[in-house]
C-alpha cells in the first residue's frame, strides 16, 4: 500500500486550518499543523512533509520568513509548496515563487473539493 | 481647472457669500474707491490750473483798467494844465478843440466818449456868464435845466469821440452839477483836490441806448492854478471841471478780452445784478460752460471799488490734460474689475484645490474603512465556504436531496457574499490606485467555459436562455485569470439581472489579430441614453422595472471597467431601451510591459 502523502498546512486562522485539515484527512493524506511559521519550522524538523500549504500573513513568523529558513531548493528539493493569497496580490507572493513555491491560491475561492484538486494536481508534478 | 460640477457647486454655494464675494468685492470697492479718488484729486488739480490762469489773468486785467483809467486821468491832468498855464485860465473853444484833438482820442484812447470842461458858476453871476460865452464864441449858449440854485456847473466845452458828433451838441450848456450822481463826484474831487470818478449814471449824448452806462472822471480846476491847500479855499477857488466820460462798456478794450476761453464782468462795488457795469461778449457763454472756473478780484480806482469777475472755459487746459479725470475712471474701473476678478479666481481655484483636497482626504478615509470592513469580513466568510463546502462535498456523509439543496442554497448565498466582499475590497484599492495583475498565459476559452458553468444555475432559474458561441482551438491570452474571472461573472450577473424571465443571454468570444473580443448580449431592460454615464460608475443602479427586485451594489460594472482598463483594453456597450444591452470587452492577446 501506498504511503499516505504528508501535508503540512501553515494557517493562523484557527478555523481555516481545521476546516483544511478535515478535507484532507478524508481524502486520505497524513495531515500536519501549524499556526505559524516558527512551528512550522519546529515541525518540519522531524517531519519531511511532501507538501506544504503556507499561508503568508501570519503573526511571530510569516510565510516569507519561513521559506527563507526552511531553504526549500537547496535543503528539501522533493517538497512542494502551494502558498495561500489574497486578491490584493502583494509581491510577496512573488518573492514566494521566488523561494520555490509551485503555485498559489485565493483563500476565498477554493472551496474543499477545488483544494484537494490542487494538491493532487502539484503532488503529480 | 475651474469645471464647477454638482458637487463643487452646491459646496461652492454655502462658501461663495463670505468666502469668494466678500472679498472681492472689498478689493473692488477698494480699488474703486482709490480710482474715484486719484480722478477726483486730477479734476481739483485742473481746477486749481484753471485758476491759476484766470488769476493771473485777473491781474493783468486789473493792471490794465487801472493804467487806462491812469492815463484817462493824465488827459485831465493835461487839461487842468492848460487851464492854469493860460492867462486868468481863460482857455478858448477853438484852443481846447486843438487841445483835444492833439490826443487823437479816437486812436489812441477809444474808451474816452468825450472830454470836456465844465463852468462852475455861481447863481448871481449866471447870467453874466452866459452873456460872456454868447459873445466870445457861442451865440446859441443857454444853460438848462433852468432855476435857480446856489452854484451851477454848466458844461462849457465837449469834444467827443463818437461820430454822431451832433448828439454831444445838446449837452453843452448842461448844469452838470443837478445830476446826483455827477454832483457827488464833483463835490469830492474839489474837496479833495484829486480827480474823482463817479458812479454808474447816464450818458450826456441824446439817444443813448443805455441808460446807465456812463462813468466819469473829473478833475477840479482852482483859478491860479495849483490846488489851494484846505477844502474851504478848495470851494472859492473853484473854476471848473475837466472831465473825460466814458462808456463802461469799454473799461476792457476789444483786444483784451478776445479770447474766447475767458469772460469778465465788473462790478460797481458789491457783486450784485444791479451793480453791474460791464460784461465782456464771451461771458455768458464761458460761465455757462461746465466745468468752468470762476474768480474776482477787488479793483480800486481813485475813490471806487469796483470787482472784476473772471470765468475760464476749461479749454484754456490742453485736451489730453483735461481728459485724464475720465481717463482715470475708465482705466481705474477696467483695473478694478481685472483686480476684483482675478482674485475672485484665485479664491475659487483656491477653494478648488481645498475642495479637493478634502475630497481626497475623505475618500482616502472612506477607502481605509472599507478596505478594514472587508477585510475583517472576509475570513469568517472565507471560514464558512470551507465547513459548508465540506458538507456539500459530501465529507461529512452523503446528503439526501432535501440536504443537498438547502447547503447548496447556503453555499451559494456564502458564495455571493464573499463575491461582494471580494468587489469592496477591489473597490477600495483601486481607488487607491493599488491594483497589481498576476499576469500569466492561459486559455481565455476554458475560463470562460469554467465561468459559465458556475453561472448555469442561477440563469436556469431565471428561466432565461444562454447561447454561447466560442472559437474551436484554445485561446490564448495573458492577463490575469481571477480578475478576468470576476470581470466576466460581473458582466454575465448583470445581463442575466437585468432581463426578465425567459430572456436571452448571448455569449461570444472571438480573436482578432491582437485582441480579444467577448461580447455579451442579453435580451433586457436596455439602457437609455440619458443613463450612459451612470454604467460604469461606482455605487450607481441605473433605475428601471427590474431594478428594485434585484439586489445588488451597483459596483459590478465599475469593477470590470477598471480590470479591462488594468489590462490596457477596454469596455463598450450599446443600448435600446426594451430590446436589451451589448456589452463588448476588448482585452489585448499580449501585454506589453
Amino acid at each position: 500500500m501506498k504511503q499516505p502523502k504528508k501535508i503540512l498546512i501553515v494557517e493562523d486562522e484557527k478555523n481555516l486550518n481545521e476546516a483544511y485539515q478535515i478535507t484532507l484527512k478524508k481524502e486520505g493524506f497524513k495531515v500536519f499543523a501549524a499556526y505559524d511559521g516558527k512551528e512550522a519550522l519546529e515541525i518540519t524538523k522531524d517531519v519531511e512533509p511532501d507538501l506544504i500549504l503556507l499561508d503568508l500573513r501570519m503573526p511571530k513568523m510569516g510565510g516569507i520568513e519561513f521559506l527563507k529558513a526552511y531553504n526549500l531548493s537547496r535543503k528539501h528539493p522533493d517538497t512542494k509548496v502551494i502558498v495561500f493569497s489574497n486578491l490584493d496580490r502583494e509581491k510577496e507572493v512573488d518573492e514566494a515563487y521566488e523561494l520555490g513555491t509551485h503555485k498559489y491560491i485565493l483563500k476565498a475561492w477554493a472551496s474543499p473539493k477545488e483544494l484537494v484538486k490542487l494538491v493532487r494536481d502539484v503532488l503529480k508534478t | 481647472m475651474f469645471y464647477i460640477d454638482t458637487r463643487f457647486r452646491s459646496w461652492l454655494r454655502k462658501e461663495i457669500a463670505i468666502g469668494h464675494v466678500g472679498p472681492t468685492l472689498i478689493v473692488f470697492a477698494a480699488f474703486i474707491g482709490l480710482t474715484i479718488w486719484t480722478s477726483i484729486a486730477a479734476r481739483h488739480e485742473i481746477e486749481e490750473n484753471q485758476r491759476q490762469i484766470l488769476n493771473e489773468n485777473l491781474k493783468e486785467k486789473e493792471q490794465n483798467l487801472k493804467s487806462k483809467l491812469s492815463t484817462y486821468e493824465d488827459i485831465l491832468r493835461a487839461g487842468k494844465g492848460l487851464f492854469g498855464a493860460s492867462n486868468e485860465n481863460e482857455v478858448t473853444r477853438q484852443e481846447w478843440k486843438r487841445f483835444i484833438s492833439s490826443f487823437e482820442l479816437s486812436s489812441r484812447y477809444s474808451g474816452v466818449q468825450a472830454v470836456g470842461y465844465a463852468q462852475a458858476v455861481p447863481q448871481a453871476r449866471l447870467q453874466s456868464f452866459i452873456q460872456s460865452v454868447r459873445s466870445q464864441d457861442l451865440s446859441s449858449y443857454s444853460v438848462y435845466p433852468p432855476g435857480t440854485r446856489s452854484l451851477h456847473v454848466n458844461i462849457l466845452y465837449l469834444e467827443s469821440t463818437d461820430t454822431e458828433s451832433n448828439a454831444w451838441k445838446k449837452a453843452i450848456g448842461y448844469d452838470v452839477y443837478t445830476n446826483e450822481v455827477r454832483r457827488k463826484a464833483m463835490d469830492t474831487a474839489r474837496d479833495n483836490g484829486e480827480p474823482v470818478i463817479t458812479d454808474v449814471t447816464s450818458p450826456l449824448r441824446t439817444n443813448a441806448k443805455n441808460a446807465d452806462s456812463t462813468l466819469v472822471m473829473y478833475m477840479p480846476v482852482y483859478s491860479g492854478g495849483s490846488t489851494p491847500a484846505t477844502p474851504g479855499e478848495r470851494r472859492r477857488k473853484l473854476d471848473g471841471f475837466v472831465f473825460a466820460d466814458f462808456f463802461t462798456n469799454n473799461l476792457l478794450s476789444d483786444e483784451e478780452v478776445q479770447d474766447d476761453n475767458f469772460g469778465f464782468r465788473i462790478y460797481d462795488g458789491d457783486i450784485n445784478e444791479n451793480s453791474l457795469m460791464y460784461q465782456s461778449p464771451f461771458y455768458n457763454d464761458v460761465s455757462s460752460q461746465e466745468n468752468e472756473v470762476t474768480a474776482s478780484t477787488a479793483v480800486q480806482v481813485k475813490n471806487q471799488q469796483w470787482q472784476i469777475v473772471g470765468s475760464v472755459s476749461p479749454d484754456v487746459i490742453s485736451r489730453p490734460d483735461r481728459a485724464r479725470p475720465v481717463s482715470i475712471l475708465w482705466g481705474g474701473a477696467l483695473f478694478s474689475i481685472f483686480v476684483a476678478g482675478f482674485i475672485y479666481l484665485l479664491l475659487l481655484h483656491r477653494s478648488r484645490v481645498t475642495f479637493e483636497e478634502e475630497q481626497k482626504e475623505l475618500q482616502d478615509a472612506k477607502d481605509e474603512l472599507l478596505a478594514l470592513a472587508s477585510h475583517q469580513l472576509r475570513t469568517p466568510a472565507t471560514g464558512v465556504k470551507q465547513y459548508i463546502g465540506l458538507l456539500r462535498d459530501g465529507y461529512a456523509g452523503p446528503l439526501d436531496r432535501e440536504q443537498k439543496k438547502y447547503v447548496n442554497k447556503a453555499y451559494e448565498n456564502n458564495e455571493r457574499q464573499l463575491a461582494t466582499i471580494n468587489k469592496m475590497l477591489f473597490v477600495a484599492r483601486a481607488n487607491a490606485k493599488k491594483i497589481e495583475l498576476n499576469l500569466e498565459q492561459f486559455d481565455i476559452k476554458a475560463l470562460v467555459k469554467s465561468t459559465l458553468d458556475e453561472m448555469k444555475e442561477r440563469i436556469k432559474e431565471n428561466e432565461q436562455k444562454l447561447h454561447i458561441s466560442l472559437p474551436e482551438r484554445k485561446t490564448y491570452i495573458v492577463a490575469d485569470s481571477k480578475y478576468l474571472r470576476m470581470c466576466l461573472e460581473n458582466v454575465i450577473s448583470n445581463a442575466s439581472k437585468y432581463t426578465p424571465e425567459k430572456g436571452r443571454i448571448t455569449l461570444t468570444l472571438k480573436k482578432s489579430r491582437q485582441n480579444i473580443i467577448i461580447a455579451i448580449t442579453d435580451s433586457g431592460v436596455g439602457v437609455a441614453e440619458k443613463d450612459y454615464p451612470l454604467l460604469f460608475r461606482k455605487f450607481s443602479r441605473i433605475p428601471n422595472k427590474l431594478t428594485d427586485k434585484i439586489s445588488g451594489s451597483g459596483i459590478g460594472l465599475y469593477l470590470a471597467n477598471k480590470v479591462v482598463e488594468a489590462h490596457g483594453g477596454t469596455i463598450d456597450f450599446e443600448s435600446k431601451l426594451g430590446v436589451g444591452t451589448t456589452f463588448t470587452i476588448k482585452l489585448p492577446a499580449k501585454q506589453k510591459n
